[in-house]
């Protein structure tokens, strides 16, 4: 098999540069490393043969047009869909996930509080993690209210301290401005990226929006027509290159890329 | 007016029903799985109907082909592009047809409408625990199906099987539908669990409320429906007196609040 033999050669590649003393250790050990990632849906494969590994701490933007299966290959890395080749995770490595849609009905007779419980009692978890949760995304004032009244961005916010519940060391935030307006975005990516700063968490986030993921991004994967192309952020987020991934011409705002560790 | 012990029986044990059929159909509601509980409760029809042509006991008659309704119902959900819609109509007016041709005529009415014959002790304790079981099972489970209704996706990231929990909601729903169907017989018995939920959504501000209301305005329906009932001997079977005084209810609570 073709897929095995290059699984085994990342496999001792990763292996290797861990263990060479002369690279810094906490951030260039692997958070996730992927290797011949394939993943079709109903007959169309949508991402084909991807190879990337990231460290430990890094803000990785997944970028591309709609439609181009950014979601998808979320998805995958959190195993909720079927694919080829290989996906791994760091030992001890937790994932908390913001999905892009919600479907629930607005109408639905749920408190945030009580969704909150209830995730914390599927995943066995302690009043203290829901608490600590609470205060990171600051929706203290939010627990009693249902979640038909809340705002798009207050929704939003709860999402994400759903997701930090436990205190995971990978978050995957799938479009999280979509449909914030200009403040609220402002504050979730400041949240993301002072949590990875300080707490050394490693931020997966998907945008469509090449110039606010600009701010975040240590690592970029473009997905675009099943070719994901993966690169630092200063080698990935010229114009040169995001052009012959997008396929066409685009408008990028440069947002001081220097300064990124 | 004094009441045999069989009475007391039924009572009991339609309130323990509507209970479970309360909290069971508040999920259901949440679902929006109106048009399915119907389905799923006319499926009982043809099983009854052959149970009794070959002199069986009715319940696992009605058990088996709900059970396969389930299944059916289960396997229609998890294969999208198909107009399940369409397919739920046919098999709801074919199971309709089937059973009203091979039910005995003498036993129709009871069979689709409910009865208040008196039930027996064994009848009352397998009943009552099923019930019970049904209960224990949607309290201990409602933070996943919760989950699963927030979001399917950050239920499936936290570790749960959503088509398990999906086969096993509807299995439970297929028990209260068999277990509602002596009092309000195959026609009427999705109504138990689909009216007092639609009372309890009127009235409830969280989904503790919501499960709440919704069994209280279960049990208060039966309780009152089956007294009717029995107090009038015109009326024959239980199921239309337990279904409009659950749809008074509906009524009169959506007049006291705004639904939220």
């Amino acid at each position: 098999m073709k897929y095995q033999a290059d699984i085994e050669r990342t496999g001792v590649a990763a292996g290797e540069m861990t263990a060479n003393p002369n690279v810094r250790q906490i951030l260039e050990e692997p958070i996730i490393s992927v290797s011949n990632l394939s993943i079709e849906i109903g007959g169309h494969c949508i991402i084909r043969n991807a190879n990337f590994t990231i460290p430990k701490g890094s803000g990785l933007a997944v970028i591309g047009p709609n439609g181009s299966g950014k979601t998808v290959l979320v998805k995958a890395l959190l195993g909720l869909l079927p694919y080829t080749g290989v996906i791994r995770w760091a030992p001890g490595s937790r994932q908390g996930y913001v999905p892009q849609k919600i479907l629930a009905d607005p109408s639905l007779p749920m408190r945030v509080e009580e969704i909150l419980a209830a995730k914390a009692f599927v995943q066995k978890m302690t009043p203290a993690d829901i608490a600590d949760a609470v205060a990171w995304a600051a929706i203290g004032g939010l627990l009693e209210q249902r979640l038909g009244a809340l705002s798009s961005g207050q929704l939003q916010r709860v999402l994400l301290a759903m997701a930090m519940m436990g205190a995971p060391n990978v978050l995957l935030v799938d479009e999280p401005t979509a449909s914030l307006d200009e403040g609220s975005e402002e504050h979730v990516f400041q949240l993301l990226e002072t949590t990875r700063k300080l707490r050394g968490t490693t931020i997966i986030i998907v945008s469509h929006d090449l110039a606010l993921v600009g701010h975040l991004a240590t690592h970029v994967i473009c997905v675009n027509a099943g070719v994901a192309s993966f690169g630092t952020a200063r080698n990935m987020l010229r114009q040169d290159v995001l052009e012959s991934s997008f396929g066409a011409p685009l408008r990028f705002h440069s947002h001081n890329l220097e300064n990124k560790s | 007016m004094t009441l045999t012990s069989g009475q007391i029986y039924e009572f009991a044990a339609a309130v323990m029903v509507a209970i479970a059929a309360g909290l069971v159909g508040s999920f259901a509601l949440m679902k929006r799985m109106s048009l399915a509980s119907d389905v799923v409760s006319h499926l009982a029809l043809p099983g009854i109907g052959i149970a009794l042509a070959l002199r069986l006991n009715p319940v696992l008659g009605a058990a088996s082909t709900l059970l396969i309704g389930t299944l059916l119902v289960w396997g229609v959900e998890k294969k999208t592009g198909i107009a399940t819609e369409a397919v739920i109509g046919v098999v709801f007016a074919a199971s309709l047809a089937i059973g009203a041709l091979i039910t005995p005529r003498e036993e129709l009415e009871e069979v689709l409408f409910g009865s208040m014959r008196p039930i027996g002790l064994l009848e009352f304790i397998v009943g009552c625990s099923a019930a019970a079981g049904v209960i224990a099972v949607v309290l201990v489970r409602r933070h996943y199906l919760a989950l699963a209704l927030f979001s399917p996706d950050i239920a499936a990231a936290s570790g749960i099987n959503l088509s398990g929990l999906s086969l096993e909601f509807l299995l439970l729903f297929s028990l209260t539908i068999l277990l509602s169907l002596k009092f309000l017989g195959a026609l009427l018995a999705g109504a138990l669990l689909m009216i007092p939920a639609a009372t309890g959504r009127r009235l409830a501000t969280s989904l503790r409320s919501f499960l709440a209301y919704s069994a209280v305005a279960g049990a208060t329906a039966v309780v009152i429906g089956l007294a009717i009932s029995s107090g009038f001997q015109r009326i024959g079977a239980s199921g239309p007196a337990v279904v409009l005084v659950s749809a008074a209810t509906f009524v009169f609570a959506s007049f006291t609040r705004k639904q939220i």
